[in-house]
C-alpha cells in the first residue's frame, strides 16, 4: 500500500495522528476499504470547478457498508480529530464532485450502502440507502413491474436520490423539488447516536415514509446542505405513472421574451395545470445538447450574437425553449392542453412543438425523458460546447416574475461577457420561484481561462448579492462567500447548531460555510 | 492543473479519441414521430453488460462523448480513462464499477466492432 497521505493532511492534524486514525479505520473496515494510494484516490479528485485540485485533495477515502460502521468511523474521527466528508453517490458535478470541501478530509464513501430497503407500491414511497443510484432504482421498478416514476436530475443514470435530495437538488417531473418529496431520514450524529426524523422515532411506527413532519421542531431540513450528521437512510415519495403523458416545447424567438414566458407560465404552474418543474432553456443550452460550439464558431471569448442567430435559424431553436409536460388521464391532458394552447396564443408569439412534430429528435427527446424520470446523460453535451471540462453552476433564485428573470438574465450576461464566457442558462420553474441555472463553462486545461472563470464566478455572486439575489447551492470553492450573503445571524445559528451537534467539527467542515 | 493526463497511456488514447471527435449528427438526426422510451427489456442481466449499456453507451453512443467502439482502444487506456476521467468525462471509483467488472467492460469496448452509423475515424475533431 503506497502511503501518500503526507501530501494531503487536514489542517491541524499531525501525520502521526492521521496515521493512527487510518490504522483504526483499517481495523474497523478492513484495509481494502481504506484508500490512500494516489491511484485509488484519483477518481475522488476529479473536479470541474476553477479551484486547484490540491485545495480539495482528500487525505483518504473510506468505504462503510453499515450504520454500525458509520458510527465506528465517526467515533475514530472524533478520537483523532480527523474530518470526514460524506458522499452518497458522489456525482456532485459542477458543485465539487466527490472531492471534499477542504484539503485532507477523509471522504466517507457510502456507495456500498446501496440497498433499496423498501418500495411501497400502494403508498408510492421508497426507503433507500445512500449508495442507491437512480438507474438502480429505475431498474428495480421496471424489473418488478411497479408503475412508479422517479424524478431525477439531468445526470440521472449515475447520480442518486439520497445525495441529490440532501443537496436539495431538482428534477423535472411534478415531483421535481426533491426535498419537498422527501419523507423521513436516519442520521448518524457525530456522537454516534442514530436519529430517525419525523415519525421514525416512534416505536413500531409504520408512518415514517407517510408523514413528513412528526412532532415538535421539524429536523430534516438541518441535515440538508449541512454538516450536522451522516444520513444513512432516506425516504422519498414516488409518482404513480399517469395513464397519459404529453411532453411539449414552446419556442420563443427573442431573448427579451423571457419576461412574457414567465408571466405566461407562472399562473399555469401555480394552478397546477403545468404541474412539473418545467424548464426554459436558452439557445446555447439547447444547442450544447446536440452540437459543439465549434460547428458555428471557432473563436475564443463569448459567442457573438450573430452566431447565436445563425444557430437558431439553422438548428431550428428558439432564443428560449420551454419544456413542460401534462400528466393525467387522456381527458385531463386534453383539457389542460387546450388551456396551454390558449395561454401561448394569448402571448401573441411562441411556437408550440409536440412529440408528433419532433418526436425522437434531440434535445426534445432527452427533455421528454427527464420529465418522466427516465435515464439519460444527454445533458453532458454541455461540456463539449467550449471543451476543456470546466463547469460551475451559478444558480441564483429568482421570483417567478418576468421582470425579475429578465433583470437577472441581463446582469448575468453582462458579467459573463466581461470575462469572455458564455451565458449558457436555463430557468427551472419552481413553486413560486425560478431556479436560474447558469453553467459557467470554461476550459479547465487552460490556466488563464480557469483564472478568469474563477474571478467571474466571484463577481457573479457579489454583484447578484448587491441586488438581493443569492444562489440556492454552490460549489465547494465558493461556500464561504455564499454563506456571507445569507447574513451573520444565519451563520451564527448554523455555527451554534454545529457546535452543539458536532463539537469537534469532524463532519464535513466548511460545507455551506459552516465550521465549529 | 490537468496533471492526470500526463500518464503516457492516457495521452495516447486521448489523441486517438480527439482525432475521432464526437458525432453530433447521430444526436440530432433522430426520427420524428412517437417517442421510444426504454422498458424492462432494456436492462441487461450481466453486470459488465449493464455498465456498458447503461453508463458507457449513455454518452458514447449518443454523440455526447466520442465514439469508442471499433477503435481498437487498448483496455489499459480505457481503464485509465474510467478511473481518472478526462475533461468532461467523469471519473468512476472502484465502489461504482469494481475492478473485475471494469476489466470486462474494457475488454468489451476494446474488441468491439464499429457500429454501422459511426462516422469515419478520419472525420475532423469538433
Ligand atoms: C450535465 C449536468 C446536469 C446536471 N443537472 C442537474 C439537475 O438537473 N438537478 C440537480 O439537482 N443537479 C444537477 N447536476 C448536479 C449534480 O450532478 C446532481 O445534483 C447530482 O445528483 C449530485 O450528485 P449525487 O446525487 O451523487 O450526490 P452526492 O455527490 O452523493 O451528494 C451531494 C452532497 O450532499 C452531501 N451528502 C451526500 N450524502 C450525504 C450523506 N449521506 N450524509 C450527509 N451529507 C451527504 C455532501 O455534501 C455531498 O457533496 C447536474 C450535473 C451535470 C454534470
Amino acid at each position: 500500500m503506497t502511503d501518500t497521505t503526507q501530501s494531503a493532511l487536514p489542517q491541524g492534524v499531525s501525520p502521526a495522528q492521521f496515521e493512527a486514525a487510518l490504522g483504526q479505520l483499517r481495523a474497523l473496515l478492513g484495509p481494502e476499504n481504506v484508500l490512500t494510494s494516489e491511484e485509488d484516490l484519483a477518481p475522488y479528485t476529479k473536479v470541474m470547478m476553477s479551484d486547484a485540485d490540491e485545495k480539495h485533495m482528500p487525505g483518504a477515502a473510506v468505504l462503510a457498508t453499515s450504520v454500525e460502521q458509520v458510527q465506528g468511523v465517526l467515533k475514530i474521527c472524533n478520537q483523532f480529530k480527523t474530518p470526514v466528508w460524506p458522499i452518497s453517490t458522489g456525482r456532485n458535478f459542477g458543485y465539487g464532485s466527490a472531492a471534499p470541501g477542504t484539503r485532507g478530509q477523509i471522504v466517507l464513501d457510502l456507495k456500498h450502502m446501496n440497498k433499496i430497503i423498501e418500495v411501497d407500491p400502494v403508498l408510492c414511497t421508497a426507503l433507500l440507502e445512500p449508495g442507491v443510484t437512480y438507474q438502480q432504482l429505475w431498474n428495480y421498478l421496471k424489473e418488478n413491474d411497479i408503475p412508479l416514476w422517479l424524478s431525477c436530475p439531468a445526470p440521472s443514470a449515475i447520480a442518486g436520490p439520497v445525495g441529490n435530495t440532501l443537496d436539495r437538488g431538482v428534477g423535472y417531473t411534478p415531483y421535481g423539488e426533491h426535498f419537498m418529496m422527501q419523507c423521513g431520514m436516519e442520521v448518524v450524529l457525530a456522537n454516534g447516536e442514530v436519529l430517525r426524523t419525523g415519525m421514525g422515532g416512534v416505536e413500531k411506527s409504520n408512518t415514517w415514509q407517510a408523514f413528513k413532519w412528526g412532532y415538535g421542531p421539524y429536523l430534516d431540513g438541518i441535515f440538508t446542505q449541512s454538516n450536522f450528521g451522516v444520513v444513512t437512510k432516506l425516504g422519498i415519495w414516488l409518482m404513480p405513472q399517469p395513464p397519459a403523458y404529453k411532453p411539449f416545447c414552446i419556442q420563443y424567438e427573442d431573448e427579451g421574451d423571457i419576461d412574457t414566458i414567465v408571466e405566461m407560465l407562472r399562473p399555469l404552474k401555480i394552478a397546477n395545470i403545468v404541474p412539473n418543474a418545467a424548464v426554459i432553456a436558452n439557445v446555447m443550452w439547447e444547442a450544447a445538447a446536440v452540437i459543439p460550439r465549434s460547428k458555428y464558431y471557432d473563436g475564443t471569448g463569448s459567442t457573438p450574437k450573430e452566431v447565436l442567430e445563425e444557430i437558431k435559424q439553422k438548428e431550428g431553436m428558439g432564443a428560449w425553449n420551454v419544456y413542460a409536460a401534462l400528466y393525467g388521464t387522456a381527458e385531463q391532458v386534453e383539457v389542460n392542453w387546450n388551456i396551454v394552447k390558449k395561454a401561448v396564443e394569448a402571448t401573441g408569439k411562441g411556437k408550440l412543438i409536440t412529440e408528433e412534430d419532433t418526436g425522437n429528435r434531440e434535445p426534445f427527446r432527452y427533455r421528454a425523458q427527464l420529465m418522466k424520470g427516465d435515464m439519460t446523460l444527454q445533458e453532458f453535451g454541455l461540456y463539449r460546447w467550449r471543451g476543456g471540462g470546466g463547469s460551475m453552476w451559478f444558480a441564483p433564485v429568482s421570483q417567478a416574475k418576468g421582470s425579475e428573470t429578465k433583470a437577472q438574465m441581463e446582469l448575468a450576461q453582462e458579467i459573463l461577457n466581461e470575462y469572455g464566457l458564455d451565458y449558457v442558462a436555463e430557468f427551472i420553474v419552481g413553486m413560486r420561484d425560478m431556479h436560474h441555472i447558469v453553467d459557467v463553462l470554461f476550459d479547465r486545461s487552460d490556466p488563464a481561462e480557469t483564472a478568469r472563470a474563477h474571478e467571474c464566478f466571484g463577481k457573479l455572486l457579489s454583484e447578484f448579492g448587491k441586488r438581493g439575489y443569492a444562489v440556492y447551492r454552490v460549489n465547494t470553492g465558493f461556500m464561504e462567500q455564499t454563506a456571507d450573503l445569507y447574513g451573520k445571524v444565519k451563520r451564527d445559528v448554523d455555527q451554534t447548531l454545529k457546535r452543539a451537534l458536532d463539537p469537534n467539527g469532524i463532519i464535513a467542515p466548511g460545507k455551506s460555510g459552516i465550521f465549529i | 492543473m490537468n496533471r492526470k493526463l500526463t500518464h503516457p497511456l492516457l495521452a495516447v488514447a486521448f489523441v486517438a479519441l480527439a482525432a475521432c471527435g464526437s458525432s453530433s449528427d447521430t444526436a440530432s438526426a433522430g426520427d420524428k414521430g412517437k417517442l421510444i422510451y426504454l422498458g424492462k427489456e432494456s436492462i441487461p442481466k450481466d453486470k459488465a453488460e449493464m455498465v456498458f449499456q447503461q453508463t458507457c453507451m449513455a454518452c458514447h453512443s449518443t454523440g455526447v462523448g466520442p465514439v469508442i467502439l471499433g477503435r481498437d482502444l487498448p483496455p489499459e487506456a480505457i481503464k485509465l480513462f474510467v478511473r481518472h476521467g478526462n475533461r468532461a468525462m467523469p471519473a468512476f471509483t472502484e465502489a461504482m464499477i469494481d475492478d473485475e467488472t471494469l476489466d470486462r467492460v474494457a475488454e468489451m469496448v476494446s474488441k468491439s466492432k464499429a457500429p454501422p452509423t459511426q462516422p469515419a475515424p478520419t472525420q475532423p475533431a469538433q
